[in-house]
């Protein structure tokens, strides 16, 4: 690790020297490149992390930047032998200024990659670079910024005990953050809604729902400064009636007592 | 005057929306989303240009209208000024097929790109040759329902609203998109042919819009 964080020092004095004015967006977000262990083992499954700090008043963006914003994106540059999933995005934060909704992170947020390591890598060490790019806002402004990262892993040889480094308490923490399957009793249901197409979900017995969409991608619900989030067990969102597909996304449900809990959910396509 | 009213109009349907919402959120659809919607007229605006010139949708009936959400701070307006000249080469394109070019700020005054020096700095550093018109209370950016710099509309002679949305398929604050929409919209309104696709989602910054009053 201590490697790995002086790659990533060295990544950004060089990059800073560069910076045009319009690279402030850079310094706005302090982002990493961390692993649950110092290691990977051949034909094993480990996690790496985008440890990403925002300056306070900012945000970066979900996976879905919402009506306006950009969605952060994570590119790695994988050695032979090692292969990263998709990138596992905790449940965002909403996000209304003005009549426009999004979506994203404010403060900390870890973004999880599965990595897999091939049941031949060769002993010795591995170094995985990447590049995170994100669109940094405020209610006044946005400003683009970027980081190159980077983590320096040894390839184990023997069976040896996984030995956590300092940001595997960090990478459970986000993990058990991750969106959960469907709430027990989600109902989604399609009706016409005069020119437009209506979608309630309901949860029954819940005190607040906050929608997040992500699929589809191209079409946005409309009014989701107003729709998105409602109190009760009750949300509507619409859609033009031209979008006759699935929708998903994550469900923020909030229960009497205040707590809140993330959800996966899907709504099949309406019946014509 | 009469244009006023109208945008009062929509705003208080607007808030009218939001309060059926809160307290029935079934019932919400018989407010409908006040936006402006693809076949119907677009809605009328007063607007002054960085020259003190007034510009009304109404002198341009017989035109087609293209008006493009403007914020010359904003990376993906610089995307498409700066970076690439989208925008500017589209409008040299079609100038002489009888195709207006507005671009329109609704940023409120202290905010990101908003302002008469700020813009007339951007149109020299862009070397836009078309009209910047100011909105700076948002009225003619909330009538549309602009959320994005940039946002696009086209709008054909008959002031009709035939295509709103994105200016191209690439959502990225660098990369530039293989289809235009806008000019995919404005080749079939010159052509008198349906917009293959009159909707899309806008991608950018958000319209730095003042408070709500």
């Amino acid at each position: 690790m201590r490697l790995a964080a002086l790659s990533f020092a060295l990544c950004l004095v060089a990059g800073s020297g560069l910076a045009r004015a319009q690279d402030d967006g850079d310094a706005l977000v302090k982002a990493r490149l961390g692993s649950e262990f110092g290691a990977v083992w051949p034909g094993r499954e480990t996690t790496l992390a985008v440890v990403l700090e925002v300056d306070p008043g900012w945000h970066i963006y979900w996976k879905n930047p919402g009506d306006a914003g950009m969605p952060t994106t994570v590119r790695l540059d994988l050695p032979p032998g090692l292969e990263a999933g998709e990138v596992q995005w905790p449940a965002p934060e909403r996000f209304v200024h003005e009549g426009i909704a999004s979506y994203g992170y404010e403060g900390a947020v870890t973004l999880l990659v599965p990595l897999r390591a091939a049941a031949d890598l060769a002993a010795g060490a591995v170094t995985i670079e990447g590049r995170v790019d994100w669109l940094v806002c405020n209610p006044d402004g946005c400003l683009p910024g970027g980081a190159d990262v980077a983590v320096r892993l040894h390839v184990a040889t023997g069976p040896a005990a996984p030995t956590p480094t300092a940001d595997a308490k960090r990478i459970a923490a986000a993990r058990r953050a991750l969106p959960k399957p469907a709430p027990d009793g989600l109902r989604a249901a399609w009706r016409a809604a005069g020119r437009d197409r209506a979608l309630t979900l309901e949860v029954p017995g819940a005190a607040g729902l906050v929608f997040f969409p992500w699929v589809p991608e191209d079409v946005a619900p409309l009014d989701m400064a107003t729709r998105g989030a409602a109190d009760g067990p009750r949300l509507e969102l619409l859609y033009p009636k031209t979008y006759t597909g699935r929708v998903a996304g994550v469900l923020a449900v909030r229960r009497a007592d205040g707590a809140v809990t993330h959800h996966e959910v899907e709504a099949p396509a309406p019946r014509e | 005057m009469k244009l006023s009213r109208m945008i009062g109009a929509g705003a208080a349907v607007a808030a009218l929306a939001a309060l059926t919402l809160v307290t029935s959120p079934v019932g919400a659809e018989e407010a409908p989303a006040a936006r402006a919607r693809i076949g119907e007229q677009a809605p009328a605006f007063s607007l002054t240009d960085l020259q003190g010139r007034t510009h009304t949708l109404e002198q341009y009936r017989g035109k087609v209208v293209v008006l493009e959400w403007f914020n010359p701070d904003c990376p993906f307006v610089v995307k498409h000024h700066q970076h690439n000249k989208t925008m500017k080469d589209l409008a040299a394109k079609y100038k002489d097929r009888d195709v207006v070019w507005l671009a329109i700020n609704s940023g409120a005054a202290g905010k990101q790109g908003a302002g008469q020096e700020r813009n007339e700095r951007a149109v020299r550093e862009f070397g836009i040759e078309y009209p910047v018109l100011l909105d700076p209370t948002g009225a003619t950016g909330r009538a549309y329902a602009a959320v994005t710099t940039p946002h696009m509309y086209v709008i054909d002679t008959q002031g009709v609203l035939r295509y709103q949305g994105a200016i191209d398929d690439d959502r990225d604050a660098k990369r530039v998109g293989r289809t235009n929409h806008v000019a995919q919209a404005l080749d079939a309104v010159l052509g008198g042919q349906a917009v293959p696709t009159a909707e899309t989602r806008p991608y950018g910054c958000s319209v730095k819009y003042a408070a709500n009053p």
